[in-house]
C-alpha cells in the first residue's frame, strides 16, 4: 500500500504514487474561506467523485489541483509530481475540463482540437487521426466544421473533453462534465471515461448527479463547507443506503416544514395574491 | 401614447381570465405597468452600479457626463434661440433637432444587451396586455442619464427659441419639442424591436457590431469636413424636410411670423408617431413570439484528410506551437466581431492617414510620401498593450497545454505582422506608384518591421505583468481597454507613453537622415531593423520570464467573471 506524504514530508517519487495527493490544500477569496486545508489521496485507476452542494470549495479545490488557481497554503502532487514546483511535468500528465469553461469558440471544434494539439508539439499527423477519431467517438463528426459558438452544452462539454483527452493524459479533472448535458450526450461522455479508466488512468471529477456518481465513481469524496466530510470507497460509504439519502444526512437539508407554501394548495384571500403575485418589478 | 392605445385597441389578450392576472399584477400594488417598468430600469442602473468593483463610478462619471453634456447643450441651444440672427437660429434647431431624432436611434442599439429593460423578449412571460407594455416600454426610454441630457438641452432649446415671443409661437415651440421627444423615442423602441430579433442571435449580435463600429468609425469623416456656415447652411437645405428636421424649420417660420406653415411642418412628425408605434406593435407581437435561429452556415473549408484543420488555407505557417497559435489569431481576426473591427480600423487609418497627409501637403512630400506608409504598423501597435483580453477566460486552454507562454506570444506577434506588413507594403506601392518614390519602399516596410518589434515586445511585457480583463458582449465600443477605469486607462497610456519612448530614436534618426539627406536611409534602416528585431527578442524573453510565474494571476485578470 502507498503511504502518502504527511503534510511535512516531502514525498518520494515512485510508481507507486497514488494518481493525486492533496494536503492541506486552502484558499481564501476575501474573508470568505472557500477550501479549507483538504486532504485527498486519489488511487491510480481510480474513477474518483467529489460531491458537494452549491459552494462547498469542489471547483476551487479542482482548479487548485489543476495549477489553474494558486492556493494560499498546502501542496498538491500528481503522480508524485508538485504541481507547483514541476508544472511542466504535471501538465503532460494532466487532462482537465474546468466548470464555466470558456473555449476559444471562434474555432471550430476540428480546429480547436488541432490547435490543442500542436501547442503540446504533438507531431501533426498524430494530432488529425486523433482528432478525426475523438470527433467521431463523441458524436461531434457533424458538428467538425461548425464554429464552437454555435455548439449546444453538451457539445461543448464533449469537444472540451476530446480536448483534454487528446494528448492522452494519466490523470483527468473534469467539473460538473454532466452538467445541463442531454442523456445522449451524458452516455457519450461515460463510455469515453470507462474507456480511460479501463486502460488504468484516474478520473477526478465533480458533480450534483448522484446518480451518475453511485453508477460509475469507484470512491467518493464529500465537501462542505470547503471541508472533506466524509471519504471512502463508495459501497463503504452507502452502506446499503442510496448515495443522495447520505449526501442529504451528511451535508444537512433544511426542511421548510409543512405550513410553507400554502397558497399553493388553492385560491386565497386577495392578500395572499398581492403578496406573491408575479409582477416585471419582481423579477429585477 | 394615445396612439399606442388606438395601435392595440381590440387586440388585448383574449380571454378575461388571461387578462385578468395582468391587471392585477399591474395594479396589485397600485402601479401601473409604466411606473413598474421605470422603477424597473432605475432599479437595473442602481444595480449595475452596485454589481462590480467601481460601477458605482461608472454611473456617477455617466451621471455627472449627462450632467455636464446635457447643460451645455442647454446653454447653446438657449444661446442659439435669443441671438439675433436667422441663419444661425436655423441651422442650430434644424441640424440639433436631426441630430437628436438620430442620435436616439442608434444609442439603443450600441447599448442592447447591457440595458435589460429594452429587450422586450424579457418580459415575455408576464401577462402583460400590449398597450400597458408599450406604455411602458417608452416611458423607460426617457429614463437614464442620455435621455435625461436630451430633455435638458430641449429644454434648454424651448427656453431660447420661446424667449421673446408671442403665446402661439410659444405653444409651436413646445408642441415641436414634444414632438421631438416622442418622434425620437418611437423611433428608437422601433427599430430596437425590429432588430431584436437579429440582436438576439449571434451572428446578428456580430454583425451589428461591425456595422455600429463601422458607423462610429465613419463619425471620423467628420473631423475631415472643412466647417463653415456655408456647410451648415448646405446641410439644413437638406436635412429641413426630414420630419425631425421640418419640427426646427416650424419653429424658424412660426418665429417669422408664418403660424400656418409651421403648424403645417409639424404635420409630418405628429403623423409619423401614431405610424410609428403600429409599426412598433406589429415588431413586439413577432419578437415576442418567434425564437432567434444562430446556427452558423456549414462551412466547406476541407482538407486533403478530408477534415477542416486549423492550417487549412495557412499551409504557410509552421506546424509548431506558435504556429498554431498564429493560425489561431489569423482565423480570429475574420470571425471575432471586435478584432474584425480592430483589423478595419488599422486599415482605414493606414491607408486613409498617409493618403490624407499627401493630398494636404499638395504634393510637398513627394516621393518621401512613401515613408508614410509605416503609419498602418504605428496605429497596429500604439497602446496594444492587451495580449490575452480578447481570449479572456478561454487563456486557460494555454496554460494547461504545458510550456507554451513564449509560443503564445510569438505566434500573436507574428499573426499581427501578418496582417500589418502587407497593408504597409501595399500602402508603400501605391503611394510609390503615385509620387515614383520606388527607392523608399523597402524602407517603409522596414521601418514598419522596426516599429512593430519594439511596440509588440512593450505590449508583451505589460500584457503579462498588467493583464486586462475585456467585458463579454459588451458594446462594440468595447475596445482593447474601453470602459475600464482609470487603472486600465493608465495602463493603456502607459504603454503608449513607452513605445514611444523606445520608437523615439528611431524617429529622430530617420528624421535627421531625411534633413540630411537620403541616402542616410541606408544605415538608420537597417540600424533600425536591428534595433527592433532586438527589442523584439528582448521583449519575449523577459514577458516569457514573467508570465511563465503568473500563469493562475493572467488568468484570474482577464476573466469578467471574475473580480480579483
Amino acid at each position: 500500500m502507498v503511504d502518502p506524504p504527511g503534510p511535512d514530508r516531502a514525498p518520494d517519487r515512485t510508481p507507486e504514487w497514488p494518481a493525486v495527493v492533496a494536503r492541506g490544500l486552502m484558499k481564501r477569496f476575501d474573508a470568505k474561506v472557500a477550501v479549507d486545508r483538504i486532504d485527498l489521496d486519489v488511487p491510480r485507476g481510480c474513477f474518483y467523485g467529489l460531491v458537494g452542494p452549491n459552494g462547498a470549495g469542489k471547483t476551487t479545490s479542482i482548479r487548485m489541483m489543476t495549477a489553474l488557481l494558486r492556493p494560499d497554503a498546502g501542496q498538491v502532487w500528481i503522480e508524485g509530481h508538485d504541481v507547483w514546483a514541476e508544472p511542466l511535468v504535471v501538465k503532460a500528465r494532466i487532462g482537465v475540463l474546468p466548470d464555466e469553461f470558456k473555449l476559444f469558440d471562434r474555432l471550430t471544434g476540428a480546429e480547436l482540437l488541432n490547435y490543442c494539439g500542436l501547442l503540446r508539439d504533438l507531431p501533426g499527423d498524430l494530432v488529425a487521426d486523433r482528432t478525426r477519431e475523438l470527433l467521431d467517438v463523441l458524436d461531434l463528426q457533424g458538428a467538425a466544421d461548425t464554429l464552437i459558438v454555435d455548439y449546444s452544452t453538451g457539445m461543448r462539454k464533449k469537444v472540451a473533453l476530446a480536448a483534454a483527452i487528446l494528448h492522452a493524459p494519466s490523470v483527468l479533472f473534469l467539473d460538473e462534465p454532466f452538467e445541463a448535458v442531454d442523456p445522449v450526450s451524458t452516455r457519450a461522455i461515460r463510455s469515453v471515461l470507462e474507456r480511460f479508466t479501463d486502460a488504468g488512468n484516474t478520473v477526478v471529477f465533480s458533480s450534483h448527479v448522484m446518480e451518475v456518481v453511485e453508477r460509475i465513481c469507484d470512491r467518493v469524496a464529500i465537501v462542505n463547507h470547503g471541508r472533506v466530510i466524509a471519504e471512502g470507497a463508495i459501497d463503504e460509504l452507502r452502506a446499503g443506503r442510496r448515495l443522495e439519502d447520505v449526501f442529504v444526512e451528511l451535508v444537512g437539508a433544511r426542511d421548510a416544514g409543512p405550513g410553507a407554501l400554502a397558497w399553493l394548495d388553492g385560491p386565497e384571500p386577495r392578500a395572499a395574491d398581492e403578496a406573491t403575485a408575479p409582477g416585471p418589478g419582481r423579477s429585477a | 401614447m394615445s396612439a399606442a392605445d388606438q395601435a392595440t385597441s381590440g387586440r388585448e389578450p383574449s380571454g378575461g381570465d388571461a387578462a385578468a392576472p395582468a391587471a392585477s399584477a399591474a395594479t396589485g400594488s397600485g402601479r401601473t405597468v409604466a411606473e413598474t417598468l421605470v422603477r424597473l430600469k432605475v432599479r437595473l442602473i442602481v444595480n449595475r452600479a452596485r454589481s462590480s468593483k467601481g460601477g458605482v463610478a461608472q454611473v456617477v462619471v455617466a451621471c455627472l457626463l449627462a450632467l455636464v453634456v446635457g447643460g451645455f447643450g442647454a446653454l447653446l441651444a438657449f444661446t442659439a434661440g435669443v441671438v439675433h440672427d436667422v441663419r444661425v437660429n436655423r441651422d442650430v434647431i434644424v441640424i440639433g433637432a436631426t441630430a437628436i431624432a438620430l442620435g436616439w436611434a442608434v444609442l439603443p442599439l450600441i447599448s442592447f444587451g447591457s440595458d435589460e429593460s429594452l429587450d422586450p423578449a424579457r418580459l415575455v412571460l408576464f401577462p402583460l396586455a400590449r398597450g400597458p407594455l408599450m406604455r411602458g416600454l417608452l416611458a423607460t426610454a426617457f429614463v437614464g442619464p442620455a435621455p435625461s441630457a436630451v430633455i435638458l438641452v430641449v429644454f434648454g432649446a424651448v427656453l431660447g427659441y420661446a424667449t421673446g415671443t408671442n403665446l402661439a409661437v410659444a405653444a409651436v415651440v413646445i408642441v415641436a419639442a414634444g414632438l421631438l421627444l416622442g418622434l425620437s423615442a418611437a423611433t428608437a423602441r422601433t427599430l430596437t424591436t425590429f432588430l431584436a430579433a437579429g440582436l438576439s442571435s449571434r451572428r446578428g449580435r456580430d454583425a451589428m457590431i461591425v456595422i455600429v463600429s463601422l458607423l462610429a468609425l465613419s463619425i471620423q469623416v467628420l473631423r475631415f469636413v472643412h466647417y463653415s456656415v456655408d456647410f451648415a447652411d448646405r446641410l439644413v437645405a437638406v436635412i429641413r424636410w426630414l420630419p425631425p428636421g421640418m419640427l426646427g424649420e416650424a419653429i424658424i417660420d412660426a418665429r417669422a411670423g408664418e403660424l400656418g406653415r409651421a403648424v403645417l411642418e409639424l404635420v409630418p412628425a405628429a403623423v409619423l408617431i401614431p405610424l410609428l408605434l403600429r409599426w412598433w406593435a406589429g415588431a413586439l407581437d413577432r419578437s415576442m413570439t418567434v425564437v432567434a435561429g444562430g446556427q452558423s452556415p456549414h462551412r466547406q473549408r476541407v482538407a486533403r484528410d478530408g477534415l477542416p484543420l486549423l492550417f487549412t488555407g495557412l499551409g504557410f505557417l509552421d506546424r509548431r506551437p506558435w504556429g498554431a497559435v498564429t493560425a489561431k489569431e489569423l482565423r480570429y481576426v475574420v470571425r471575432e466581431p471586435r478584432r474584425k473591427v480592430t483589423l478595419v480600423n488599422s486599415v482605414l487609418i493606414g491607408v486613409g492617414l498617409p493618403v490624407w497627409v499627401a493630398l494636404r501637403s499638395g504634393g510637398d512630400t513627394g516621393s518621401r510620401a512613401v515613408l508614410l506608409a509605416t503609419v498602418a504598423g504605428y496605429i497596429a501597435v500604439i497602446g496594444s498593450s492587451n495580449q490575452f483580453g480578447l481570449d479572456g477566460p478561454a487563456v486557460w486552454l494555454d496554460m494547461v497545454a504545458g510550456d507554451t507562454m513564449r509560443s503564445v506570444l510569438v505566434g500573436k506577434n507574428v499573426a499581427v505582422a501578418l496582417e500589418v506588413l502587407p497593408l504597409v507594403a501595399l500602402v508603400g506601392l501605391g503611394l510609390a506608384a503615385v509620387t515614383g518614390g520606388w527607392i523608399y519602399l523597402p524602407a517603409a516596410v522596414l521601418l514598419a518591421a522596426a516599429g512593430l518589434g519594439v511596440g509588440l515586445a512593450t505590449a508583451n511585457v505589460i500584457s503579462v505583468r498588467f493583464p486586462i480583463r475585456l467585458p463579454e458582449n459588451r458594446s462594440p465600443f468595447a475596445g482593447s481597454g474601453g470602459g475600464q477605469g482609470c487603472a486600465t486607462s493608465a495602463i493603456l497610456l502607459a504603454c503608449a507613453l513607452v513605445q514611444n519612448l523606445l520608437l523615439a530614436p528611431v524617429g529622430i534618426a530617420v528624421a535627421i537622415a531625411m534633413f540630411v539627406g537620403p541616402v542616410w536611409l541606408l544605415l538608420v534602416v537597417p540600424l533600425a531593423a536591428a534595433y527592433g528585431a532586438g527589442m523584439w527578442f528582448a521583449g519575449v524573453h523577459i514577458a516569457t520570464a514573467v508570465g511563465r510565474d503568473r500563469l493562475p494571476e493572467i488568468l484570474v485578470r482577464v476573466d469578467p467573471a471574475r473580480t480579483g
